[in-house]
Formats: structure tokens, sequence, C-alpha cells
């Protein structure tokens, strides 16, 4: 390095290698979580046999199915809600607060009216959604912070893996997988970055735009004072008001149901119900309506009053707010269109692609270097990468296996069934940042063999555990169990040409005198020309 | 060590000052706008909220190159203390037109 200032391209090249360096575990982390949240609940239909029902009757009565439960099962007084069966969640999902003050859901079968057995996991919504947004660390709420950081952190990637990609439209056509590791990683890496750009960076945004009221809270608390109350009220609609410590009774809340969908016009169903103060005579019924025709995450929701019906308040988004809903919705994709799920998890996986293999190129262009001067940065950067990308694979595979392989209500010293399926999670993914520590480069094909294994083997448990083969989960009317059995095997398949060509690779002198061009790096030089 | 040094606290510097600088920004904005404009608060809220990632974005595509640190320095500490000045100032006076129908 010589005293010449570096160019604008070199500073911004040096940028992308430091962001991407430091923050590539945790981005594959929630890349990876986040593709697969994109069917979370299929992932729940998988994990919760009881819950693989065939599709729910159109005709739901919350009055006759849902009220005697919680008459039977919660608090009198307090708070509960319903949501009502979507065509990716079959069931209706109950939330109420139980005699000991305990939070509970539970699922109803719609057709017959009962509860369904406590299926005793988390599931992809409960665990896999929540990891990649807070990363389970729910102290000082670290996890939404370092999830915002990474956020920010991709957006400058992207932008300065653009600046510093001289040849974009040329390299747009090029993959040569027959190539050593670090050009075909090269090649990859553009590719995945070029073809997904508007995907990675509208995903990145729209994360954080998701929860701006936590990372740019400075522009409602002065605009609002600080009242938060104020604040949701007037951006989000929401309504309440305090109970009357007086007894009132509840009138039937199919009508409201009904009430509300017609005033939402031709068409529009209700996605979820909330009962607020119960017993009380000053109980309030809140009827959201489902967004799952469209994009936008509209949350359009209309308050009544419990006993009377009598309107209390309807909520209608201003434009602006409409831009922010919407931004949301194409980040959650909650909306029921099939083509478009699949690609957003193909996006997904050219996220997790471009993460990866960026790691991978840092790796391979480092490691001689690093060897030579005894650095210990190679050493660190790859068993936090083996950990963070076949890792948390090893991880979450152990995590499904667990999910068929423990007894009903299985407990360990006070950790439920739910609690020991994270625990297997955490416990493989430690082991697998050992294997990295110790065994250096041999790891990333260790986890790829152990991948190759683990993925049939959670088809198989599957199959044990419920007999719901993929023949006759399609027989049953639940084509998501065969899947996700299919999407399983599929990785299992990848893992497998991957084990066999990283053990093909291994022979690195030969191949470092046949491509000796590619292979010498100067100290701190990317190849991104 | 010195180069550590100098990329750790470049780095520092960028993603603390410049979250600092974009959120008084973003704060100058969600409290101006209602005065100015009859945007209403909640709208100019959720306009400077998702701006202010876009401001945070470019202070940082700036900041992590700038070869001269003390206008770094001014420019995110100033504008940081400036702006969240001007929200602090401002805020009372929207709760104020407001509550007088404004």
């Amino acid at each position: 390095m010589g005293e010449r200032t570096p160019s604008l391209r070199q500073s911004y090249s040096a940028v992308h290698t430091w962001a991407g360096v430091v923050l590539g575990g945790v981005l594959f982390a929630i890349f990876f979580m986040g593709t697969l949240s994109v069917f979370d609940r299929e992932i729940d239909r998988w994990m919760m046999p009881g819950t693989r029902l065939p599709d729910a009757p159109a005709a739901i009565s919350i009055d006759r199915q849902v009220r005697p439960l919680i008459a039977q099962l919660a608090a009198a007084d307090k708070q509960w809600s319903v949501s009502l069966p979507t065509e990716r969640t079959p069931t209706l999902l109950v939330r109420y607060q139980d005699a000991e003050g305990k939070n509970v859901s539970r699922h109803v079968d719609p057709s017959t009216g009962t509860a369904i057995a406590d299926q005793g996991t988390l599931g992809g919504t409960g665990f896999i959604f929540p990891f990649h947004f807070r990363l389970h660390l729910s102290w000082l709420d670290l996890g939404l912070w370092l999830v915002g950081l990474a956020g920010m952190a991709m957006m400058l990637l992207l932008v300065t893996g653009v600046i510093i990609h001289v040849r974009i439209f040329r390299d747009f056509f090029t993959f040569r997988p027959k190539k050593p590791l670090q050009r075909s990683s090269l090649d990859l890496h553009n590719l995945a970055g070029v073809l997904g750009l508007p995907f990675h960076f509208m995903m990145a945004l729209s994360g954080l735009v998701i929860f701006f009221s936590l990372y740019m809270p400075w522009t409602w608390k002065a605009a609002y004072q600080g009242d938060n109350a104020a604040f949701t009220a007037d951006t989000f609609g929401n309504f309440r008001r305090p109970a009357l410590k007086a007894p009132g009774s509840l009138g039937s809340i199919d009508a409201l149901v009904a009430e509300a969908e017609r005033r939402w016009g031709e068409g529009s169903r209700a996605s979820f119900v909330r009962i607020a103060n119960p017993t009380d005579a000053a109980s309030v019924v809140e009827v959201r309506r489902s967004g799952s025709k469209e994009v936008s995450l509209s949350r359009e929701q209309i308050y009544f009053d419990g006993a009377s019906g009598q309107l209390l308040s309807t909520y209608e988004s201003k434009p602006v707010a409409r831009v922010q809903r919407f931004l949301s919705g194409i980040h959650f994709t909650q909306f029921d269109d099939w083509a478009l799920r699949w690609l957003y998890f193909l996006g997904g996986i050219s996220g997790c692609v471009l993460i990866a293999t960026g790691l991978l190129i840092w790796l391979e262009s480092r490691r001689k270097q690093h060897a030579r001067e005894g650095l210990a940065g190679v050493r660190v950067v790859e068993a936090i990468a083996v950990s963070a990308v076949p890792g948390i694979m090893v991880a979450t595979l152990a995590f499904f296996i667990a999910n068929r392989c423990l007894p009903a209500g299985a407990s360990i010293a006070s950790e439920g069934r739910a609690d020991l399926e994270m625990w297997v999670f955490y416990i493989v993914w430690l082991g697998t940042f050992a294997d990295a520590w110790l065994r250096a480069r041999a790891a990333w094909r260790d986890q790829a063999w152990t991948i190759a294994a683990l993925a049939p083997l959670a088809v198989l448990a599957n199959w044990l555990s419920t007999g719901d083969h993929p023949l006759r989960a399609l027989e049953r009317g639940v084509p998501v169990v065969a899947g996700m059995d299919a999407l399983l095997a599929l990785t299992g398949g990848v893992a497998f040409w991957t084990a066999r060509r990283l053990g093909r690779a291994s022979v690195p002198a030969r191949s470092a005198q046949r491509t000796p061009a590619v292979l010498a790096t100067a100290p701190g030089g990317e190849r991104h020309a | 060590m010195k180069r550590a040094f100098a990329i750790i606290a470049r780095a520092v510097v960028a993603v603390l000052g410049g979250y600092a600088l974009s959120a008084g920004l973003s704060a100058a904005l969600a409290v101006t706008l209602p005065l100015v404009s009859s945007l209403p608060k909640s709208e100019s809220v959720l306009l400077a909220s998702m701006l202010g990632f876009v401001i945070y974005l470019l202070v940082l595509l700036w900041v992590l190159v700038e070869r001269r640190v003390v206008l770094v320095l001014a420019v995110l500490g100033g504008g940081a203390l400036l702006s969240s000045g001007v929200a602090y100032w401002l805020s009372p006076l929207l709760a104020a037109t407001q509550l007088a129908g404004g």
C-alpha cells in the first residue's frame, strides 16, 4: 500500500469488505430464517401434526365454535381474541389468559369446534419467524437493534457493491461453476446480487420501515410529546376505552363480524376479532379486515360496543400511512398468492447465496496471506462463517428432527417440550461452531455431509411419527406437508452434491498451479473487475 | 494498530454519528411539516420516519469515505445538535397549534 490516496472506488470496496465480514454471519442468519418464514405457516403444519387439517369450511361461527371454549378455559374478565382460518391456516387460533394469568394460544378445529391438543412446539411462526427479526435476544431489545443495524448494513452493502462492480452488465451473464472456488463464488455473488438487487434492497428497507416507531422514535416523540397512545390512535386507528367496572353482557359476535364485512364492502372478510373487557359494561369488540387479497398490510379495523353492537370507531388509512402499510405488506407476505410466495422464497435463497458467497470470497482471498503472516483473521471469520451458514442449517434440521422425535409432554428440569426443541437447536449450533473452530476449512465439508444426512432423516422422522409420507399427505388434503418433505429432500440433495464437490476441491496444490492468477492475491485486494 | 484504531473509529463515528444526525433530521422534519403545510401529524411522522432510513443510508455513504475528519465531525455533531434542537423547541408549538384546532 503506497502513500497514494485510495480512489473512491477503493474506499467503497473497503467499506463493502468490512461491513460484509463483520455482519455477514448475522445477515445470513436473518436472511435464512426470513426465507424459511415465507413458509412459516406451512412449517407449522409440518411441526404441528394435530393442525394438519384440510381447508376450513367457509362458514365460521365464533359464537358457536369459540365462545363455549373461552367460557370453559379462559379467565372470564380478561381480553381474548381469535384469528379466523385462512387459505394457509386451516384452524381457528384462539388467544386468552387462563385462570393462573398465563397467556395461552390454542388451535381449534373449525369443523367440529373442538380445541386441538397442545402441540408442544413453537413451530415456524413461533420460533423461526421471531428469530428472523429478533434473533431471540430479548434482553434490552438487543436482537431487534442488531437486526436493525444489519438492515442498514445490507443496504450499504448493496449500494457499495454496485459502486465497485464495474462491468455490471457483462457480468450479469457470467457464471463459471467449474472454475476454482474463489472465481465461481465471485460469479455467483455478482449474479445473486445483480439479479436480486431490487428484492434485497426492498426487503432491507421495508423491514426497517415496519419497525419505524422503534428505530426512529424521535419523530413521533417530538410530534406527539411522547404520548404513545395518542400516536398509535392517530396513526393506526387503535381505539380503547377504560372499563366501567360494572357487569355487562356480550351480544352476538357473528352479527358484528357480518356488520363489519357489510361496511367494508362486497367480498371483504374479517381476519381477526378481539374482545376487550368481555364481562364489563364497556366491552369492546374489534373486528380486523383480512388483507389476504392484497399486498398491503392494511389492518383496517372497526370497533363495536360489545353489548349493544353500536359502532364506536372505524379506521381508514391516509395516503402516507397506506405507503407504510404497503411497504410493510411487501415484507410480511401475508397475501394468498402461491406464485408470488415462491418468488419470494427464491429471492430469499438468492440473498442467502449472496451473503454466503461473499464470506467465501473473503476467506479464499485472504487464506494464503493470513497463514503466511500468522494472522488470526481467517480462522475467526471462518469459524463464524461456517457456524453462520451451514451451521445454522444443521441446527434448524436438528430442530425439525427433535420436533418429530420428542414425545408429547416431554419435559426436563421444568423445560417443556417447546423449550427442549429450542435447546436442541442451540446446543447443535454451538456444536457446529466448535467443529468450525477445531476443524477450520474441513468443517465446510463436515457440515455439508451432516446436512446431507439430516435432511432426509427429517423426512423419515415425519413419516415414522405421523404416517404422513408425501403421497398420503397429498391424499389427505394437506399438500404443504409433502411440499416441506420435498424441500427437505432437495436440501439434502444439494448438500450431498456440495459435500462431494468440496471433497474433490480439497486438493489445493494442483489447482493452484493451474490458475495462479486467481489464487494469488495482493494484500487487501478484491477482484471485483 | 493505528490502522485498526482508524477503522474502528470511523465505523463508530459513522454508525452512531450518522444515526444521531438522521434521527435529529427526521424528528425536525416530523415537527416542521405539519406547521408549514396541511399535512396531518400522523402522516408527517410516518413520512419523516421512512425518510430517516434513506437519510441514514446517504449519510453513511458519505461519512465512510470522506477524508476530512473535521468536516465529518462538524456536520454530524453540529447537524444532530441543530436538528434535534429544532425538534425539541418546535414540539410544544406543534402541540399548541393542534389544541387550537390549527
